[in-house]
């Protein structure tokens, strides 16, 4: 512990020391100098508010400045993001991003504020799509589930976290590649569609990993959506291995208002992926479902337009057009 | 014509009003209706608002059958200084901080009432500014500004 | 049982220590006066100690915490009694005949009779948690869409009899609730209704700006109008203490507060809300005498007050059992517990068996803290009245809005508190009560989405409700209901005609 400490106190004094020989003469110099405001979009206790908890005691720990966290929830995340750019550029605001939802909310056009609105400096880690159904389901695998919605085509009912949401993109694209047609139902969020879940009310949920682990004994994973299986799951396999090109998930990362300078954003985005290199926050994220992705503001400009066409196909499926 | 039941003639006429507003609405955003197995989000708030008009309707029709007391006046003086001292507040506490807000709240709630002693006033405005600064700010954390911004920068 | 003795030994061991003792104390204290201070309530609290509590251990930072959210539920019920705020849900209805007690120079035996009612249902309650928690939770499965909309449709219908004037009226009342709530996005569609481009619109109405503008601003307004010459409460108070026959009026109440509230406390999504103004319908409509209700009967304080209380403890059962959260705050107790390490659901009470029966015990521990402190302030919330109206109404006005504003820190929500003050005193006007509205405001939103849902997973056939044997059995209810209301009324009318000729 002590020496996992000390090695972290090099490794922030060298970062310091490359930040400051790299930016020198720039105002930021000495960045963070004073307490980060990191606005989070959604309620407290969700996803992205435990993530940047996680953050927020490494970066304490690294950097010797307070993160205070702010929630702003809000019209699925929109209230916050609309608002990103009014705040100054000083790299003192974080803001929490998702894809996909800054993708499709401008998509459906009823959102204030546009995707290249938001000045992403980093994509930090994900929540995989996961297949999961109660342990009395009647379906053991991915293609005995696939069988009974190509016999019976929209009986198969699939419970989601909201409509024109991660959940819903993913319903979309399962439909696609295995060729059925099945009910998306809708519920408010992940937590109000396990009672339903469980008591065999809907058949299966198209949910992430994280809602497999909290539930893991009374469900079964079909699939997942991650390049390898995932060690908590070690019988299920990946969409990967059924043939299917599919790893994705909720993405989440921080952005600045527009008008940061470049080099802070980089900072910005150093720190971000140097928080996921803290052996602690990895064991942390781990056992929480979340996978860990390094996306820096330099891979920023191609992951984004990745994964935009990606997001944008499956939506086409979905009814939003233009 | 004169009214026999004003209270209830007058709910029966809220009552539609509100619902053939709502109905209205649905209509002429083009909320898509949906059918009974994928309802679209205008089918319940138009189904809602026509049973809330049609009930008005028997409201307004029962009315007519009964007795009831008249309206009284409103009260505008207590209705216009409580909530205007409301709405001053909400617009004016980001910049001019708790503190003054909340005298401003206590000064203007306080013409709406019978009596009005500034000094009284003006003493237990001050003392609910100390108070709430203290609970609020210091106590319990929330992210309200003390002061006036031109004095706090 | 042994096995139970055992397990509650354990949690003792627990909840006893000095540490946890301060803690469950803390969190109490705060409790109680967040619960007070109207509009601020146990979600903005426990998201701001979250950081705090990252290093305590686990079973420390979560008894805190769950003190925070009963100890709420305890100081929620005073400001309802004491000046007609309910600061949430489950309040409303204590604020019925509580405040009109108050009034009447009781609000001593009402605050006494809600806290020894609480700690009763408390206890009760947190018995079920320890001994029957993975059977009961059980229920939580048979609730599928049909059935929620099946309760919903029993929920207003019960609202009904929540007023004590025109039951015609009080349809209305409850069908504005419903088209009040729809306003915001639709989780079917996402699209947004009756937002009118507004952002804040986009995630409805919020619950506190209706609560507060049309009970408690309406009703400053409506005592503004009435003069100074006849006071608000009358200055002779009687005995801070409930007389022999008080006790003998309430306890059967709180009984059945307390059954009705562990059981629908237990329903992932409501339960809590329903559970607190069930209790009063059963009470009204079994009263020999219900003409008192709604002016200060004591009855109505007692039993909503058991069963919300009741609900606040049972609600941890899908959160311990199944890793539920049946409500916002008990979403926030399962982001603070993952931030701990620990995930919940059915695991925890294996794995983390002094985590689980720890706090378990804490929680009737806490509930006699909770008696402890209120009793002894009550004497000093009746002073509270003793302050000339003029004077108190101005520093109700300034906590109600510090509330508000706190809800999003921005004028929005304040502006909206003040129309719907404008709203209540056109209603008081009308003679339309509030407490239906509300409740239908709750329930609206539940109700259509479980409605859509169900006509989903049964594909257009509305006979899913009758043929599914729980919801139609919650409908059967209903209808049994709706005839008990509707034949006294009809009864009357006939009997005027009469009268007349």
């Amino acid at each position: 512990m002590k020496s996992t400490a000390r090695r972290m106190t090099v490794v922030a004094a060298g970062l310091w020391v490359a930040a400051s020989l790299f930016g020198a003469g720039v105002v930021h110099a000495a960045y963070p100098d004073k307490p980060v405001k990191y606005i989070i979009p959604f309620a407290p206790g969700g996803e992205s508010d435990i993530a940047a908890r996680f953050q927020q005691i490494v970066f304490k720990k690294k950097y010797g400045q307070e993160m205070i966290i702010e929630s702003k929830p809000g019209a699925g995340g929109a209230l916050a993001w609309t608002l990103t750019n009014t705040f100054p550029g000083d790299g003192y605001t974080w803001m929490s991003t998702n894809l996909p939802h800054i993708v499709l909310q401008p998509l459906e056009g009823q959102v204030q504020y546009k995707t290249e609105d938001l000045a992403n400096v980093c994509f930090y880690h994900y929540t995989p799509d996961a297949i999961v159904v109660r342990s009395e389901s009647p379906f053991k695998t991915y293609q005995e589930l696939v069988k009974a919605a190509k016999d019976s085509p929209g009986k198969v009912s699939i419970a989601g976290s909201g409509t024109n949401s991660a959940n819903h993109l993913a319903t979309e694209r399962f439909n696609g590649v295995a060729g059925v047609k099945t009910t998306y139902v809708p519920f408010k969020g992940t937590g109000d569609l396990v009672a339903s879940l469980l008591g065999g009310h809907v058949d299966l949920a198209m949910s992430y990993v994280t809602l497999a682990i909290a539930q893991k004994g009374k469900t079964r994973v079909l699939a997942v959506a991650t390049e390898k299986r995932h060690p908590q799951f070690p019988d299920t396999p990946t969409f990967k291995e059924l043939g299917i090109d599919w790893v994705d998930g909720a993405y989440r990362g921080v952005a600045l208002p527009k008008s940061a300078p470049a080099e802070l954003k980089k900072q910005v985005s150093d720190i971000c992926l140097d928080i996921n290199k803290d052996a602690d926050f990895q064991k942390r994220m781990a056992e929480g479902g979340f996978e860990l992705v390094d996306v820096g503001v330099d891979k920023m400009p191609g992951f984004m337009a990745e994964r935009t066409k990606v997001y944008i196909e499956n939506a086409k499926r979905m009814g939003l057009t233009k | 014509m004169k009214l026999k039941n004003p209270k209830d003639f007058w709910s029966g006429v809220m009552f539609m009003a509100i619902g053939l507003a709502f109905a209205i609405v649905v209509k002429v955003f083009e909320y898509p209706m949906g059918t009974s197995s994928r309802m679209g989000p205008g089918y319940f708030p138009f189904v809602l608002g026509i049973v809330m008009t049609l009930l008005g309707v028997a409201i307004i029709i029962e009315s007519m059958a009964t007795q009831g007391e008249p309206v009284s006046k409103f009260a505008w003086r207590p209705l216009a200084f409580i909530l205007g001292a409301v709405v001053i507040f909400g617009l004016i506490v980001k910049v001019a901080g708790m503190a003054a807000s909340i005298i401003v709240l206590v000064l203007v709630s306080a013409f709406g009432g019978h009596e009005f002693k500034l000094k009284e006033v003006l003493i237990a405005g001050v003392i609910l500014a100390v108070f709430s600064v203290l609970v609020f700010v210091y106590g319990l954390k929330l992210p309200f500004p003390i002061w006036p911004s031109f004095i706090s920068g | 049982m042994e096995q139970l003795l055992s397990n509650l030994a354990l949690g003792f061991g627990v909840a006893l220590t000095l540490n946890n003792l301060l803690y469950c104390l803390v969190g109490c204290l705060l409790g109680t006066l967040i619960g007070v201070l109207p509009g601020i309530g146990p979600i903005a609290t426990i998201a701001m100690l979250l950081p705090a509590t990252f290093t305590l251990p686990p079973e420390s930072s979560l008894i805190m915490l769950a003190g925070i959210y009963y100890g709420a539920q305890y100081g929620g019920s005073t400001t309802a009694i004491l000046v007609n705020l309910p600061g949430e849900s489950s309040s409303v209805v204590t604020a019925l005949d509580g405040y009109q007690m108050a009034r009447q120079g009781r609000a001593g035996v009402a605050l006494s009779v809600a806290a020894l009612g609480s700690f009763f249902a408390g206890c009760v309650a947190t018995f079920l948690l320890a001994a029957a928690a993975p059977p009961l939770a059980q229920i939580a499965f048979k609730f599928g869409p049909a059935e929620y909309f099946s309760l919903m449709i029993l929920g207003l219908i019960a609202a009904v009899v929540l007023a004590h004037g025109s039951v015609i009226k009080a349809i209305g009342m409850i069908l504005l609730g419903l088209l009040l709530g729809l306003v915001g996005t639709d989780v079917n569609s996402g699209m947004a209704r009756f937002s009118f481009g507004i952002p804040e619109l986009t995630d409805g109405i919020g619950f506190v700006a209706i609560a507060m503008g049309v009970f408690g601003f309406a009703e400053i307004i409506k005592n503004l109008e009435q003069g100074e010459a006849r006071e608000v409460f009358t200055n002779k108070v009687t005995s801070l203490w409930p007389t022999k026959q008080d006790i003998k009026d309430a306890f059967p109440a709180v009984l059945r507060g307390t059954f009705l509230g562990s059981l629908l406390g237990i329903l992932p999504g409501g339960g809590a809300v329903l559970g607190s103004f069930s209790a009063y319908t059963l009470e009204k409509k079994i009263a020999k005498d219900a003409s008192k209700f709604g002016k200060g009967d004591i009855r109505g304080v007692a039993a909503p007050e058991s069963a919300n209380n009741a609900a606040a403890q049972t609600s941890f059962i899908p959160l311990l059992t199944l890793g539920i959260p049946p409500n916002p705050v008990m979403a926030l107790m399962v982001g603070a517990m993952i931030i701990q390490g620990i995930q919940p659901g059915p695991q925890v009470m294996t794995e983390r068996p002094q985590l689980f029966w720890g706090m378990i015990v804490s929680m009737w521990i806490g509930n006699l803290m909770l008696v402890i402190l209120n009793l002894p302030l009550i004497g000093m919330w009746i002073k509270l009245l003793k302050v000339p109206y003029r004077l108190l109404y101005p520093a109700i006005l300034v906590f109600c809005c510090i509330g508000v504003y706190s809800l999003s820190n921005s004028p929005f929500d304040v502006l909206m508190t003040a129309l719907f003050g404008f709203i209540g005193y056109v209603f008081v006007k009308l003679d339309c009560e509030p407490a239906p509205l509300l409740l239908g405001f709750i329930l609206g939103p539940m109700m259509e989405e479980n409605l859509r849902r169900a006509m989903l997973l049964s594909r257009g056939d509305p006979m899913t409700f009758v043929t599914r044997p729980l919801s139609a059995s919650l409908l059967a209810i209903s209808l049994l209901l709706l005839i008990i209301i509707f034949l006294p009324a009809i009864r009357k009318k006939r009997e005027e005609a009469f009268q007349e000729e």
